[in-house]
């Protein structure tokens, strides 16, 4: 934690008013941050004590803890490529129908084309980049604002899905035509029975990680979402840059939509939209384990897998649809709260 | 009994007094000039009268009503109306729709008239003299024309008060003698008027009374007839100020000056800055002086790249630099370090260190060809600037946002010397930093130039510039005015700020 000796300053006498970023002065203040930092976490195992009482005998396994990490694969990875995004104050809101997009190449040039797998692969990835240049492009380059551009970007995105897809589930009709390969990216079991898909993601998070907190690039991606002009006047290329940033998240999202599609092997129609909320949700509730709430990769891990254990413990009490939906509403803003509560301390 | 009367008025912000118990009474059927240098209070005392700011000690009492708790809708409802010097009119929508904002506009069957709307408002352009058509949206209009607009809202209001803070900024001759005539018609009919300028010989030309205001204090109030414009210039500067006489009495060793470093010939933007040529040499700390909006600021952020200019030349040891980005300008080693600490010149939730290294963050790689620093590299450069230029804080890694100006001015300054750089443009560097820190940053500015770097030193507080530089080049409207080298005193440069006059040709 910070400190300041508030009498060491050359200028006792700042004429501006104490900038965010600053310290927690007060007692309160710094309960306010412990609460927001260890909340989370705090919440995680909360989460996993209740339901494991709830439940003992399904909810805390080894089967259990696979599941959940199967199935929260394919969100951590798109969460992680949007972390990217949201590091640099950007929106990319296109980034759901980018991961329906991409999956949906991949199968259709399988199963309509009879391409082999890794070349649909190596497309699907290569048009993943190719949006988040686009997007870049228009958002850095042109000046576009992204939250509302990604929007249209994302509903544009959507268009074409639907027109090589022709809106249709396509699957393997038992004929090969999706190989065997494909599947095995995310269902293959290389270790400990934990599937291939956990394995891509947590390699992803580790890359991600990596380029965040210990590379060039990512100071400066850090730089200029704290201060945009700043970072401009220091000489930094950021144009450049934030374009860099939306294409490294746009593979993310190709590799998340790869993951879904080899998962169930077969593509159906918009299959990135349910990811859009969870995503935002994770990527929030991770930013407040930092004490300057910046987006990180760390927090991102262990806000998707949160979200992941409520869903998975909330569907073992086999309640309503309708309760599901309200409760996981309730948490969801109760963990944003506890990154408000720390945010304003800040 | 006055209109409007202010009693041992006081405002106070951390660490400065900008209003320091001023008692000032505005009668009506009078036109009052209201001068004074940047920083002297003028415009506190007009925002704690519109009721934007709260006094913290003194009174007001208009029509002899004491008020206390004075908010901007009841400054209005009680017959004052102002023009403020930032324009604050509604981009979208029509001149007419922002003249008579919040007067309620004239209805027909329940729906806003919009004839009778735009008849009014352009019955008051009329009365100034603006062809401005009250349909277009205000956004449209040029910046003289959106101030001609405020001015005309101010008059709808009919006001018993009329306060303009610096209404003729930008305005054309023709503009500025109508709306004299129509201060002068308003004065006829019993409003009082007080108008704020730093232009002396309108104040002379249009005040009945003139009041001189410095470090919060009103230090002449007189009739117009009666003073003369040295006078009011000697008022404006003041003599005897404590820290001129400390700054005064600075050595100035006379360092050996060499060639030229940077040269910019004929730089405009086409707004804020005109055809302005000057040269700073190796060695030596050129002032730019001038008054608030006089485009200093402007100047160096077209110098640095940070905007693009219209037409001009920007060279560094004589070779023209193309690419107007500030990327390629610091590689050329122009390094600027802007006014605004917060929002252009540091990441606040960045670490000292980490704002530090940051343009210079290659030198820091493990392998050359990683792009992966090394965090102890860094530690340990941050570490060598904070001892070398006696930076403030606990340890490298405290948040720029924790530390106060004066120290973050140096973080600014340790991130360039990082870096490496021919020419140091120092925008405001003293502002919001107590007198200590004051002095550290003119004795670093002075190292600078001791090693053989150029040096560029805006301020407002002109006794700094005497202070430290060796030449200053005076700025007003955007226009180069004067340079000063030898014997340089603060009286000059005040007189070169003020050397407007309502016949100029540059106008």
């Amino acid at each position: 934690m910070t400190q300041v000796d508030t009498n060491s300053g050359t200028g006792g006498a700042s004429a501006s008013p104490v900038p965010p970023g600053s310290v927690p002065s007060s007692r309160s203040d710094r309960a306010a941050e412990f609460l927001s930092r260890w909340g989370v976490l705090a919440a995680v195992i909360l989460t996993i004590a209740a339901f494991s009482a709830l439940r003992p005998e399904i909810f805390p396994t080894i089967n259990n803890a696979r599941s959940i990490l199967s199935l929260s694969a394919p969100l951590l990875v798109a969460t992680l490529g949007l972390t990217v995004v949201l590091v640099m104050q950007d929106f990319d809101l296109s980034f759901a129908s980018q991961v329906g997009l991409t999956g949906a190449v991949a199968i259709v040039l399988m199963h309509s084309y009879g391409w082999p797998w890794p070349l649909a692969t190596l497309v699907a990835l290569i048009l993943g980049v190719g949006c988040g240049l686009f997007n870049g492009l228009l958002v850095a380059r042109l000046g576009f604002p992204s939250f509302i551009s990604t929007l249209a970007l994302g509903t544009l995105y959507l268009g074409v899905e639907f027109q090589i897809t022709g809106q249709k589930t396509i699957f393997d009709d038992s004929d090969g035509s999706i190989a065997d390969g494909y599947r095995q990216l995310a269902q293959s079991r290389p270790f400990w029975s934990i599937p291939m898909s956990v394995w891509v993601a947590l390699t992803i998070a580790l890359l991600l990680w990596i380029l965040l907190e210990k590379t060039e690039l990512g100071r400066y991606l850090y730089a200029i979402g704290g201060n945009r002009e700043a970072s401009t006047l220091s000489g930094l290329a950021v144009t450049r840059i934030r374009i860099m940033g939306f294409a490294i998240a746009s593979l993310a999202f190709a590799i998340a939509g790869i993951l879904l599609t080899a998962q169930s092997a077969a593509s159906s129609p918009n299959r990135g939209a349910p990811l859009l909320l969870p995503a935002f949700a994770a990527a929030f509730i991770g930013s407040s384990v930092r004490r300057q709430g910046q987006f990180n990769i760390t927090g991102t891990v262990v806000g998707v897998l949160f979200l992941q254990i409520v869903a998975t413990g909330l569907t073992m009490l086999q309640l309503a649809t309708s309760v599901v939906l309200m409760v996981q509403a309730g948490i969801l803003l109760g963990a944003i709260g506890l990154s408000l509560i720390g945010n304003r301390a800040r | 009994m006055p209109l409007v009367q202010v009693s041992g008025l006081v405002k106070t912000y951390p660490g400065v007094i900008a209003v320091d118990g001023v008692d000032l009474g505005f009668d009506q059927a009078e036109i009052t000039g209201l001068v004074g240098k940047n920083g002297a209070g003028k415009s506190t005392l007009i925002q704690i009268l519109a009721g934007a700011v709260q006094p913290t000690a003194g009174t007001i009492a208009i029509a002899g009503e004491e008020v206390s708790d004075l908010t901007p809708h009841e400054a209005n409802r009680r017959g004052m109306s102002f023009v403020h010097q930032q324009t604050v009119g509604v981009p979208d929508v029509s001149v007419a729709e922002n003249v008579e904002l919040g007067l309620g506009f004239p209805r027909r069957f329940g729906f806003v008239d919009w004839k009778r709307l735009n008849k009014r408002a352009q019955i008051l352009l009329d009365r100034l003299g603006a062809s401005i058509d009250p349909r277009a949206l205000f956004g449209s209009l040029s910046v003289a024309e959106q101030r001609m607009v405020m001015v005309a809202r101010a008059l709808a209001w009919d006001a018993k008060l009329l306060v303009l803070d610096e209404p003729t900024a930008s305005l054309t001759d023709n503009e500025i003698s109508h709306l004299f005539t129509v201060l002068r018609q308003l004065r006829a009919d019993g409003a009082g008027v007080v108008f704020v300028s730093h232009r002396l010989d309108e104040v002379l030309d249009l005040c009945d009374r003139t009041v001189v205001m410095r470090d919060g204090v009103v230090v002449d109030d007189t009739a117009t007839k009666q003073t003369t414009r040295p006078r009011l210039i000697e008022e404006i500067s003041g003599t005897g100020h404590e820290r001129a006489a400390q700054l005064d009495q600075r050595t100035k060793t006379r360092r050996r000056v060499g060639d030229i470093v940077l040269e910019v010939e004929n730089l405009s933007d086409g707004r804020r800055v005109h055809e302005v040529s000057l040269h700073v040499r190796s060695g030596e700390i050129l002032g730019l002086g001038g008054l608030a909006g006089s485009g200093r600021t402007e100047l160096v952020r077209l110098i640095y790249g940070a905007d693009r200019p219209t037409s001009g030349n920007v060279f560094v040891y004589g070779k023209a630099l193309t690419d107007p980005r500030p990327r390629s300008r610091l590689k050329a080693g122009i390094a600027l370090l802007p006014e605004d600490r917060e929002r252009q010149g540091t990441i606040v939730e960045f670490s000292v260190s980490d704002n530090i290294t940051l343009p210079s963050l290659q030198k820091h790689r493990r392998l050359p060809n990683v792009a992966v620093p090394l965090r102890s590299s860094e530690r340990t450069a941050a570490q060598r600037m904070i001892d070398q230029l006696a930076i403030k804080t606990p340890s490298p890694q405290t948040n720029v946002g924790a530390l106060s100006g004066g120290n973050r001015q140096k973080v600014m300054l340790a991130k360039w010397l990082e870096h490496g750089a021919d020419v140091y443009i120092f925008d405001e560097p003293s502002h919001g930093v107590d007198v200590d820190g004051k002095e550290d940053i003119y004795a670093l500015m002075e190292r600078l130039a001791d090693d053989g770097k150029a040096v560029i030193f805006i301020s407002s507080e002109f006794n700094e510039l005497v202070g430290v530089c060796d030449r200053i080049c005076v700025l007003r409207e955007g226009r180069v005015v004067g340079e000063l080298k030898d014997g340089i005193t603060e009286r000059a440069i005040v007189d070169l700020c003020y050397s407007h006059e309502l016949n100029d040709p540059s106008q």
